[in-house]
């Protein structure tokens, strides 16, 4: 196609001016790209991460909107702990302290009215039918060696069945039983080392924690947990020693950036003895998970319930703000790419008028020249478009690293997904016809006289 | 393709108001003849050549090329005949500076895909007639005034065209590049039957017409040599 030819030399003729444009809409889609992939990587990672998870309905305290992977977005402020749970109400979610420590069986699970009262009784009656079991997690960040890492706290016992509770997280991770592929251990060896040290957690010399594969390598923990060592953590009322007992690897999802260990020392760790942060509920009978949230409404009216869809959506809703807080900044970039591209094709129109009259007037139609000016235009974009494409990923990876700074967050977030990449592609296909378009209507409405006898 | 120009007026407007270019211009040609239009500089030739090559309107007057009014049918029509019926000489050469020799004479080709499967042999064959073939892949911009008059020559021939508008043809070339190409014109005029209106300002050049006329103040008259 004569357009195609025309438009092609065109380009190789102006090189730096194509240069240029090219310049300007790699700068846009891969800002574009750049800033996108954390939001993506975020939905990606908390959609794999809360439907492998396998819980049920979760319980938060009114109003506390949180991701579930931690402190995310907790802007700068060291006491984010301390925010989510003030949204606590302290009556409803509160766990009594320990009551009896020699009384193990029930040392087990963390005791407290509210998860006494869902998980059923010795006697295996139930308040709430159907619920299998129901446990309380909590979460905190802290800095261990210059790094912000997240911990969990999660119920390292079993279950009045014999079901281990951790594996109910566990379960979801895809971590089977014996499946502790890093270092060292077995998983039974871990196991019930961290439920005899959940026993003990509270003294101060024995706070255990395994870690996630990822964070562990951050941290360089195989030396210490080699030299059967421990690390040290600072918090703003006394510092801790904290001894990891193994590294584990999930190989999905966030979870390989965090570390775990019993949820009665996280608690006492972070002060917050007596409060969770969830309170995880798996059912029977997925039928009946509608049923038993509302059962747990009418019960607890101050609580939030959610199935997994709706923490989702919680969830979502973050991203969702994520994604338009970024496309906002890569908007700047997009407008200048916008505004560049439609100037070079301006300049090079107008340079170009006498050229396009000799055209028309040895017979060529308008629809040819515009082709010419759009294909001209579409292929600085897309090549533009591919370039930034590539920059933005390289990009995508140093902005992984200044969100985790800024951000106080624990794992890396980008992820480039097909869907990213296709919208990247739009928004080339975008600029370039942006770009053409004032040529075009220039060009609709030249007189061919005119156009032969324009000055620049 | 007989050409009848009928009560033609062109004006421009200047900074004075009016320019009057064309007044009541009225001329008849014959198929296959070869016309000469002098006349002193700035006095409307070339706008008098766009009239006729479906370039420029007229203001008044209507213009004949065979039975069709080109004055009153649309801007498509008016394309397709530039594209397939009229091969221009601008007194400006106006090649495609993107292009190629070859490339510029193949152009008007491809936009009417004409001569398909053979495009590039109809080009060299034009560009020897005119005797630059050797320059077939220079980029236009390293050519001479000449050169690029021949080769605006045998791209407006390409399309084997029933009507040649030549502005000047000569205007660049020596004494005897210019014997050479108006020989040629005269040959294309002869053999091929074209309708030929040429633009010159030197009579030994204007010689090779049939019939000579003379432009100016707008108005055109049979000249007197
Ligand atoms: N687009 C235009 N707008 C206004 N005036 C114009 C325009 N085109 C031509 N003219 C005027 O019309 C007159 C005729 O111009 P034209 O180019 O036809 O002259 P010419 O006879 O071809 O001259 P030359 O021998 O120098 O080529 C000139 O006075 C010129 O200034
Ligand atoms: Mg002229």
């Amino acid at each position: 196609m004569i357009a195609f030819s025309l438009a092609k030399k065109n380009i190789i003729r102006k090189q730096e001016r194509s240069l240029l444009t090219i310049i300007g809409v790699i700068l846009a889609v891969g800002s574009f790209v750049a800033l996108l992939s954390i939001a993506e990587g975020l939905n990606n990672k908390l959609t794999s991460e809360i439907v492998s998870r396998n819980v049920d309905i979760y319980v938060t305290a009114s109003g506390a909107v949180s991701l579930p992977t931690g402190s995310i977005g907790a802007l700068g402020s060291d006491d984010e702990e301390v925010e989510i749970e003030q949204s606590l109400p302290k009556d409803a979610i509160s766990i009594e302290t320990v009551k009896n420590k020699t009384d193990i069986h029930k040392l087990k699970r963390i005791r407290g009215n509210f998860i006494d009262f869902l998980n059923p009784d010795a006697d295996g009656n139930q308040k709430v039918p159907y619920i299998k079991h129901a446990i309380g997690i909590t979460r905190f960040q802290k800095k261990i060696r210059g790094r912000n890492v997240v911990f969990w706290g999660l119920p390292f016992g079993t279950s009045d069945d014999g079901t281990p509770l951790f594996n109910l997280y566990l379960q979801g991770m895809k971590v089977q039983a014996g499946v502790f592929p890093i270092e060292t251990k077995q998983y039974d060896d871990i196991y019930s080392c961290l439920e005899k040290k959940e026993l003990s957690s509270l003294s101060e010399e024995e706070k255990v924690f395994i870690s996630g594969y990822k964070i562990a390598e951050e941290l360089n923990l195989k030396e210490v947990l080699d030299k059967n060592d421990k690390i040290e953590m600072k918090t703003s009322s006394s510092d801790f020693k904290l001894k990891p007992e193994a590294i584990i690897s999930f190989n999905s999802g966030f979870q390989d950036y965090f570390c775990y260990m019993p949820i009665q020392t996280a608690l006492a760790i972070n002060g917050t003895t007596g409060k969770v942060k969830e309170i995880w509920i798996q059912v029977e009978n997925k039928d009946k998970i509608k049923e038993t949230k509302r059962l747990l409404h009418y019960y607890f009216p101050n609580l939030e319930f959610k199935t997994a869809e709706e923490y989702l959506g919680t969830s979502g809703e973050i991203v969702k703000y994520a994604w338009f807080m970024e496309f906002a900044i890569a908007l700047i970039g997009i407008l200048i790419a916008t505004t560049a591209s439609m100037n070079t094709m301006l300049m090079s129109t107008f340079e170009r008028i006498r050229e396009f009259g000799a055209l028309r007037a040895i017979g060529a139609n308008r629809s040819v020249i515009a082709s010419m000016i759009l294909i001209e235009s579409l292929i600085l974009s897309i090549i533009g478009g591919i370039a930034g494409i590539i920059v933005g990923i390289i990009g995508s990876t140093f902005l992984d690293d200044a969100v985790k700074i800024l951000f106080r967050v624990s794992f890396p977030m980008a992820n480039i997904t097909p869907t990213l990449i296709i919208y990247a592609l739009l928004l080339s296909v975008f600029i370039g016809v942006v770009g053409a378009l004032i040529p075009i209507i220039i060009v609709y409405r030249l007189e061919i006289i005119r156009a032969l006898k324009w000055d620049m | 393709m007989r050409i009848r120009m009928k009560g033609i007026y062109k004006f421009w407007e200047g900074e004075f108001g009016k320019i009057r270019v064309l007044e009541n211009v009225n001329l008849d040609i014959a198929d296959k003849e070869f016309i000469a239009i002098m006349g002193p500089s700035g006095t409307g030739k070339s706008t008098f050549l766009h009239l006729l090559g479906c370039i420029d309107k007229p203001n008044f007057g209507e213009i004949y090329l065979d039975n069709t009014d080109i004055c009153k049918i649309n801007e498509g029509i008016r394309e397709q005949i530039r594209l397939e019926h009229i091969g221009f000489i601008f007194q400006n050469y106006y090649l495609i500076p993107t292009l190629s020799v070859l490339e510029n004479v193949m152009l008007p080709m491809q936009l009417a895909n004409s001569f398909v499967g053979q495009q590039e042999e109809k080009a060299m064959k034009m560009l020897e007639l005119v005797g630059i073939q050797d320059k077939w892949n220079y980029d236009t911009a390293k050519l001479s005034g000449g050169q690029r008059q021949r080769v605006a020559t045998a791209r407006a021939l390409v399309n084997e065209p029933g009507l040649l508008l030549a502005d000047e043809p000569t205007g660049n070339l020596d004494a005897k590049s210019t014997r050479e190409v108006m020989d040629m014109l005269k040959i294309v005029n002869r053999q091929q039957g074209v309708t030929t209106v040429m633009v010159t300002h030197d009579s030994k050049v204007a010689a090779y017409a049939d019939r000579i006329y003379y432009l100016d103040e707008g108005r055109l008259s049979t000249a007197n040599i």
